[in-house]
């Protein structure tokens, strides 16, 4: 079936699911979902694989059931937490480290010696290894935390651990907040069925229209790095970032219309990120999800340490309240920073890209806040003033972009190659414009590019003010078919999708 | 979900599938083979006598709009590249839904050629699947032509042809291609294909097989084929077998060998036109395109007159000034126009030397 939801076969899939689920009795439907999401996972290619989810969700379930039988509840988190992470620490970071070893022996031996000294190991890895490690994980600490009850059934843990529609790429869930209505078995809900159906078309527009013409542009740079520098490279960049946006959007887009479609409510991972006027607010904004997950299970817990407390405790007094907090903040931030970048991927162009990089912009902006402010007051500029948010946007959508050079570069090495070459001023724009042609993105294609970004452009704006389908859900029903009649078939055929295209997949799948 | 509700979302999902079907066969590929079928479901009910089906030693061999105005028989060409065997038989069923043709020809070449090549390329299948209306019969032919265990994923791309040919929309540009939308669009010689082009065959290579041996056909053909036989006479179908004249290897002719008793034993014609080269007045050095593989016009008209003569041991109506084939007279003017042009070409490259430089395939 493979494993991506855009897929011909899933939505045949999802058809038969939806049709068992409502034809099923309410009592039912939870067992269909399990068995659903059982069924997803073999046919998406992961058969045996599957071993890894089930025993995962056994950890944190007996843990639990023990934690309740015994005084040391904090022994058995422990415990719990290291083998739930075991499988995705070693399946996930040993050829990481492995090649961190062999890069530092490489550098030790003057550069000289190439061979490497451990051979990387060929591990297969379960999709969506981390998001469901992180599902099954926020069930015990939230039960230690003493935030959610107890689940007896195994099975129903296992239902919500595995999910279907957001197992292999998200949103990542926490359990106090996500279990809730999975396994009560929804009733069919007209208003549910058609938001959760134009949700998914929305999502499929967003990746099918826009992000596989993107990566059209984004692919002549990254995948020749260093030879089209300059604009060329900038514009390849910034074409990446609504490639990965729109992608990895548009797939939460159809993973969150599924769920909507079953009556059940995801948490959302994107708000409109390329308006946030600060790094934190773009995290706020940008796969929202993973942060709060980092924020509530490692950030927090990691501040929650003696260690910690004893250095908040001692900057507080040397350096006042406010400014001593933020300083014992920076290695808490810098811990938070790290898994971030790791859990994007085990190679250092994430852990530096997605993870330090930004930690980097957050503890400058924090340290250097004060002094903007004061340019403010003497410049006279108030600081709530609207083109100075519209700097701040472009501010933060650069930063952004800097990080994102590290994501797409197929290495650390052509990330540096790829941002270096783009202060090269005298670059071949015609050759970049014709080879562009080349790869099957002439000028009707970027026309068409062009409207689907204004689109984009006009829906998020309209975001700000609300969800754009109760806008349209209270037009009369011809202007509300011609929308989703216009959109459905200019997605159906201007989409890149079907045989001659390589199916598109989502960047975030699988982590 | 109350009454109303369900109502309004079961409307939606039918205009959806009422716009789906029209929009594809307007995006369907545009080109010869499209046009053949386009042609087929224009024609009126029952108007067709003869129905040829085969692959592509049909459309460029019998002119139908010549044997119409020689003979006022009307026959109209179902054939497509490379069609393989196994497509005969839903094409005669989709035939019969809107035609009772007195007579069914059939080519036979490619009952000689292993399954194996013929599936190669997936233009070939497409050829023929991609090009009939859906329907019960498309959605068998889908069946019989594409097996389950296909490699490439694709095969729900031969179910809804919208996933192959979405990225033909800039073809919507153009007014041919909305004409299809019903999938009928009249073809105005009757499915025959007019080529001047020459590729003439040294003479070490002109046929001159001439054997009594008989090697036997892939068994899937001969399955096929006794399946198609069976189907033919439990309906009452009259038909007739031929092998339009080519290049054939020994082994190809015992094949054809072979086949013929297992055809004439449900009491059917079996004509192997490689055995009347100089009845038909063929000349390899000038009748075909492509180093004896497809006849050019030359080749065309000389075939045509052999099938005349074939169709004439047939009771078969003289259409000619009858009511409702005015388009048959239209197409059998435009022949003669067309055709003289064609010879004219071809006649010039041939003393002009100019021959089609292309690789022999044997």
């Amino acid at each position: 079936m493979g494993a991506t939801v855009t897929s011909f076969y899933f939505l045949c899939f999802l058809l038969c699911v939806l049709a068992v689920y409502y034809i099923s009795p309410i009592r039912f439907r939870r067992v269909v979902i399990l068995i659903a999401s059982i069924a997803y996972y073999i046919l998406s290619g992961n058969g045996l694989l599957m071993v890894f989810p089930v025993v995962t969700t056994l950890i944190s379930w007996a843990g639990v059931l023990l934690m309740e039988r015994t005084e040391k509840k904090k022994a058995v988190l422990v415990a719990v937490t290291l083998l739930d992470l075991l499988p995705l620490i070693v399946l996930k970071y040993v050829n990481f480290f492995i090649n961190t070893v062999n890069g530092i022996a490489f550098a030790a031996s003057s550069w000289t010696n190439a061979d490497p000294v451990i051979p990387n190991i060929a591990l297969a890895v379960p999709l969506g290894i981390s998001f469901y490690t992180f599902s099954a994980l926020s069930y015990t600490i939230d039960f230690y935390n003493g935030t959610a009850e107890k689940e007896k059934d195994y099975l129903k843990l296992l239902s919500y651990v595995m999910f279907f529609p957001a197992v292999l790429s998200g949103p990542i869930r926490r359990y106090r907040f996500d279990a809730k209505g999975l396994n009560e078995g929804n009733k069919l809900d007209y208003h549910n069925l058609t938001f959760g159906a134009q949700r998914m078309l929305w999502g499929f527009f967003k990746t099918f229209v826009i992000s596989e013409r993107m990566k059209i542009i984004s692919s002549r740079i990254y995948d020749t790095p260093g030879v089209y520098g300059g604009i060329c490279a900038i514009t390849g960049t910034v074409c990446y970032a609504f490639e990965l946006y729109t992608n990895f959007s548009g797939c939460m887009d159809i993973v969150l219309g599924i769920s909507q479609m079953l009556g059940y409510e995801l948490p959302e991972n994107f708000n409109t990120p390329f308006f946030a006027k600060s790094i934190q607010e773009f995290w706020r904004r940008w796969h929202i999800t993973l942060g709060v997950w980092m924020k509530e299970y490692v950030f927090y817990p990691v501040l929650r340490t003696k260690a910690f407390t004893a250095l908040n405790d001692k900057c507080k007094k040397k350096y006042g309240s406010k400014k001593g907090k933020q300083i014992a903040n920076i290695p808490a931030l810098l811990i938070l920073w790290l898994t971030v970048g790791l859990w994007h991927g085990g190679d250092w162009k994430y852990v530096i890209g997605s993870g330090l990089l930004h930690w980097l912009y957050i503890v400058c902006g924090q340290l250097l806040t004060p002094y903007t402010d004061r340019l403010l007051t003497f410049l006279k500029i108030k600081k709530d003033a609207k083109w100075l948010d519209v700097l701040r946007v472009i501010r933060t959508f650069i930063l952004v972009n800097i990080g994102f050079i590290f994501f797409r570069a197929h290495s650390l090495g052509e990330s540096i190659q790829v941002f270096g070459s783009m202060f090269r001023i005298h670059v071949p724009v015609a050759e970049f414009i014709e080879k562009l042609g080349e790869d099957g993105l002439d000028w009707i294609e970027v026309g068409i590019l062009l409207i689907s970004l204004v689109v984009l452009t006009v829906v998020s704006v309209l975001q700000q003010k609300g969800s754009v389908r109760e806008m349209i859900d209270k037009k009369s029903l011809p202007i509300r078919w011609i929308i989703w009649f216009a959109l459905l078939f200019f997605t159906l055929l201007t989409g890149y999708y079907g045989p001659g295209y390589s199916a598109a997949e989502f960047i975030y799948q699988g982590f | 979900m109350n009454k109303k509700q369900a109502l309004r979302l079961v409307i939606f999902i039918l205009i959806f599938f009422a716009v789906l079907p029209p929009l594809t066969y307007a995006m369907r590929t545009n080109g010869q083979i499209k046009d053949i079928f386009t042609g087929f479901y224009a024609e009126k009910k029952d108007t067709i006598d003869v129905i040829l089906i085969g692959s592509s030693p049909v459309y460029p061999f019998y002119s139908c709009p010549e044997i119409y105005a020689d003979t006022g028989i009307s026959a109209y060409p179902l054939s497509s590249n490379v069609q393989r065997p196994a497509a005969a038989l839903p094409l005669v069923k989709e035939a019969l839904k809107t035609q009772s043709p007195k007579l069914f020809v059939f080519e036979m070449r490619m009952y000689t050629m292993e399954e194996g090549r013929m599936t190669e390329n997936a233009a070939y299948t497409r050829g023929v699947t991609d090009n009939l209306k859906y329907s019960a019969n498309r959605v068998e032919l889908i069946n019989r032509l594409v097996p389950m265990t296909d490699e490439s994923g694709d095969r729900y791309t031969y179910w809804f042809d919208i996933f192959k040919y979405h990225s033909n929309w800039r073809s919507l540009r153009l007014a041919d291609q909305w004409k299809c939308i019903f999938y009928e669009k009249e073809h105005p010689l009757k499915g025959f294909e007019l080529i001047s082009d020459v590729c003439p065959l040294k003479d070490e290579d002109i046929p001159s097989v001439n054997t009594e041996e008989t090697v036997p056909i892939p068994a899937k053909h001969e399955e096929t084929l006794r399946e198609l036989l069976e189907y033919l006479k439990s309906n009452d179908l009259n038909a007739l077998f031929i092998v339009s004249p080519y290049r054939e290897k020994e082994e190809e002719a015992a094949m054809i060998n072979y086949m013929r008793p297992i055809i004439t034993s449900y009491g059917y014609a079996f004509e192997d036109m490689n055995e009347s080269y100089d009845e038909i007045g063929l000349d390899f050095k000038t009748d075909y395109q492509d180093y004896g593989g497809h006849v050019n016009i030359n080749g065309a008209i000389k075939c045509t007159k052999y099938m005349e003569k074939l169709l004439s041991s047939y009771d078969l109506p003289d259409h000619r000034s009858s009511e409702g084939y005015a388009s048959w007279d239209s197409a059998a003017s435009l022949f003669a126009a067309e055709e003289a042009k064609a010879e004219d070409a071809l006649n010039a490259h041939i003393a002009n030397g100019e021959f089609v430089d292309i690789e022999p395939t044997w």
